[in-house]
This record gives structure tokens, sequence and C-alpha cells, in this order.
């Protein structure tokens, strides 16, 4: 009887400690149907395989990113990772396989149901070389991803899809957001929010951000803080989990050490390149 | 059990008759661990006298690129020589949030275990396990918390951590 109520101690103990938490799952670079492959990131192709990805048969995702680049010399917005890797594929094409990925008729477009998110990256390079937005080509730069925000959101308006877009790049260029013309507010309607994401190691943070990272959507403010799953030493985790930011955790290859860092810090997101895995991990 | 801590307080009584006699030992060196609770590599140094010893450790790599710093001071006593030994210290962790730095108070405990010493007692190898505790996280700009206002203290309170040490020793 002692050894009986022993191992349903140790059991009970166990399930407490081996909690999974329900953080929504973010196809990282639009990449994640097939494991981390660079070579693979950010061009249709993955894409298209990423918002078919199914797990029990509903999308075993709730989010897709979709990085940009400005391109400087041809004048282009991309839709790529990098410029070593980029197919030719513009930031509006990517735009217009979610917005139809929204439209199709099915009452699951995430794992939950009707709900989605998109976070549009705004890369801060502009050339294979290293160099730097123009202020013209940052307004360019802007002027695209406010495309992709409206053609993604006219689909998930018309089609009553509650959609969560979050633009991210270095805390210098998201801050600049909310002065373009195109900004539409935090919530500008029923259904549609607007966020703003940032690295957490991008210089440029500071105290006053607390607020609407801790989700007060009435400032212009970062509302998410994004960190590599195993880089970032323990204490600044855990700092800003004791502030109750809203996080998102990035990651690679999956490790032991991944899930622990999910698990330990239960973010709000998780990118991953492997859905399927993670969607298993947090669901058996 | 109460034959365990019997034997556990003759060792410590054993190693206190010795501290009369004992010798001074000065030691200085690296404090390794593969966890992220601080940076892999930081240095360290004390003294020992007899069975017991008193170590501070340092972040270089902090200190240099503004990042997590580590800095400790930890008191450390031998169960019985070349052995096992209990530490208890307090670890300031001070980490870049927000523009400023937020500081993370923790006592940590553990229980070492050392290799025989090599090249006549000049190099120490010591292996710990530790329990650290963060009792409060504060900053001048930014909400305190103290341990019990955390989400889930018991779970995110405490921290189990492995670390080594490689010292160099000499007699003062």
């Amino acid at each position: 009887m002692t050894v009986r109520l022993a191992v349903i101690a140790v059991v009970g103990l166990a399930g407490c400690f081996d909690r999974r938490p329900p953080g929504l799952i973010v196809c990282h670079n639009a990449n994640c149907a097939t494991g981390t492959n660079p070579f693979q990131d950010a061009n249709l192709a993955s894409l298209d395989r990423s918002l078919a990805l199914q797990y029990r048969g509903k999308p075993a995702a709730d989010g897709m990113e979709l990085d940009t680049v400005w391109d400087s010399a041809g004048g282009r917005c991309l839709f790529a990772h990098d410029f070593e890797h980029q197919t030719g594929a513009l930031g509006s094409e990517a735009a217009d396989r979610v917005a139809a990925y929204l439209a199709q008729p099915t009452d699951f477009v995430s794992w939950d149901g009707s709900n989605y998110f998109v976070k549009i990256e705004l890369k801060d390079t502009v050339s294979a070389a290293g160099a730097l937005h123009t202020p013209e080509e940052l307004v360019n730069h802007y002027d695209c991803v406010f495309d992709m925000y409206a053609r993604i959101t006219a689909a998930a308006v018309a089609n009553n899809r509650d959609l969560v877009i979050a633009f991210e790049s270095t805390v210098t260029l998201v801050r600049g957001l909310p002065s373009h013309p195109m900004w539409p507010g935090k919530e500008p309607q029923d259904g549609l929010h607007v966020r703003l994401i940032a690295n957490v190691e991008s210089p440029g943070l500071h105290p006053e951000d607390l607020a609407s990272l801790r989700g007060d959507a009435s400032r212009d403010g970062l509302d998410i803080l994004s960190f590599h799953a195993s880089r970032i030493p323990d204490a600044i985790q855990q700092a800003y989990q004791a502030l109750d930011v809203q996080v998102m955790i990035w990651m690679l290859d999956s490790a032991l050490e991944t899930f622990d860092v999910i698990q330990a810090f239960e973010p709000d997101y998780v990118d991953t390149n492997e859905a399927v895995l993670l969607r298993r991990w947090m669901e058996d | 059990m109460g034959r365990q801590l019997a034997a556990v307080a003759v060792c410590c009584l054993l190693c206190t008759a010795e501290l009369a006699e004992a010798e001074t030992v000065g030691f200085a060196g690296a404090n390794l661990r593969t966890d992220l609770a601080t940076h892999t590599l930081r240095a360290s140094g004390g003294v020992s006298m007899g069975c017991w010893s008193a170590a501070f450790v340092v972040d270089p790599y902090g200190y240099y690129h503004r990042s997590q710093q580590d800095t400790e001071v930890f008191v450390e006593r031998d169960l019985w020589h070349g052995g096992w030994s209990v530490l208890a210290g307090w670890r300031l962790e001070s980490a870049p949030v927000l523009g400023i730095r937020y500081y993370l108070e923790k006592p940590f405990f553990g229980v070492s275990a050392s290799v025989p010493k090599m090249l006549f007692g000049f190099v120490r190898i010591r292996f710990t396990a530790e329990l650290a505790f963060t009792l409060v996280e504060h900053a001048p700009d930014l909400p305190t918390s103290w341990f019990w206002q955390l989400e889930d203290p018991a779970r995110n309170a405490f921290d189990v951590g492995f670390f080594a040490r490689f010292d160099l020793a000499r007699r003062l």
C-alpha cells in the first residue's frame, strides 16, 4: 500500500513538473514542415508546405512568419530571410498566399480554430554586403509591409478570422512603424490586432515599454519580446518572466534544452521549424 | 538516519579538530558550467583553512560584454579531507532588461566532490551540484518581485545547476 501511494505521488509530481505550456506555435521563416534547413527558409514552396501542414486532421501551427528584405539594388521588397538564399519572390506574393489560406472554406486555419497569427519581419540590411536602410529605403520597406498587412487583413476580415499581425525588427525600425501614414493602431477593429515585436538583445528598449509589453494595447510601444531558446542566459529570461511580459521564443533544431526553456518560461509564442514535433509534444 | 547524521557530525568534528594545525591555502582558477544559469566560464579565487574555505567568483565575460553578470561569494566546509563538502553562498545576478540593469539576488546551497589532488596539491578540481533560490528581483525603475510574487514560485524560484572548479592552489 505504501509503495503504491509512493508511486502515485511520484507520478503526480512528475505530472506537475512535466507541464506542457499552451503557447501558440508559429512557423519559423515560413519553413516548419520539414525541419530546420536555412536553404529552404522564406520561399514560396516552403510557405505552401507549411500552410498545408496538418496534425491529427487540423493545422499543426497557429501562425506564420513572413520575412522581408528590402533589396536596395533591385528596388524590390523580397520575401526572403537573407540575400544569399533569396528566390526573387516578393513580399506581396507571400502575403497573397496567406490571404488565400485564410479565405479557405474551413473552420480551422490554426490548431485552435479560426484565429491566426502572422509575424511580418523586416530585416535591417538592404544588400548582401550588410548595408543598412537609407531613409527613403526604410519608407519603401514600411510601405511594403503595410501592403502585406492590407492583403492579409482584407482576407481575414472577409472570412471572419480573428487575426493578430505582428511586425518584428530591431527596436529602432519597429518604433518607426507607428509614425507611418498606414499605421492602423493596435486594435483597428474587432477581431484584428496589431502588435510590435523586437528581439530582447536589440538595443533601444527602455522601462517605459513595460506597460505595452504587459498587454496595454492603448500604447504604441513594443508588445512582445523574442528570445532565442538556448542562447540567452537564464537571468535575462527570469527577469522578463518576473515582469510578466509577453514572450516569443524562437528556435532552430529542437533539443532537450529547447523543451526545458519552453517549460520553464512558458512563452506566449514558440517560433519553430518543427511545428509537428512541437504540437505532438504539447498535446501528447 | 540518526546514525548517518552522527557520522556526518563526527566527520565535521574531526575536521574541526584539524583546524588548529591546518595550513592556509590560497587558490584561483576557473568556474565552468554547461547550463545557462551563468556564463560558461567565470574566474574564481579564495582561501581555505583546514576544512573551511571561502571563495568568490567573478564574471569577466559578462562585465566585458555588458550582458548577464554573475558575481558570487560562498563558504565551503569539507566533511572530510579530499572528499565531499557542502557549501552555501550568495549570487548577485545583473541582467540587461529594458535598457537598464535588473538585479536578481540568489542564495544557493550545494554539495561538492573533489577529485584527488594532483601535482602535489597544486591543482584542485571539484564538481558541485547546487540549488539556487531566487529571493528577489529588483531595479530602480522596474517593479520589485519577491519570490512569493512569482507565478508558481515552487517551480520558478528554484534552479538546479552543476559546475566544475579548476583551481591552482598554493600554501600561504
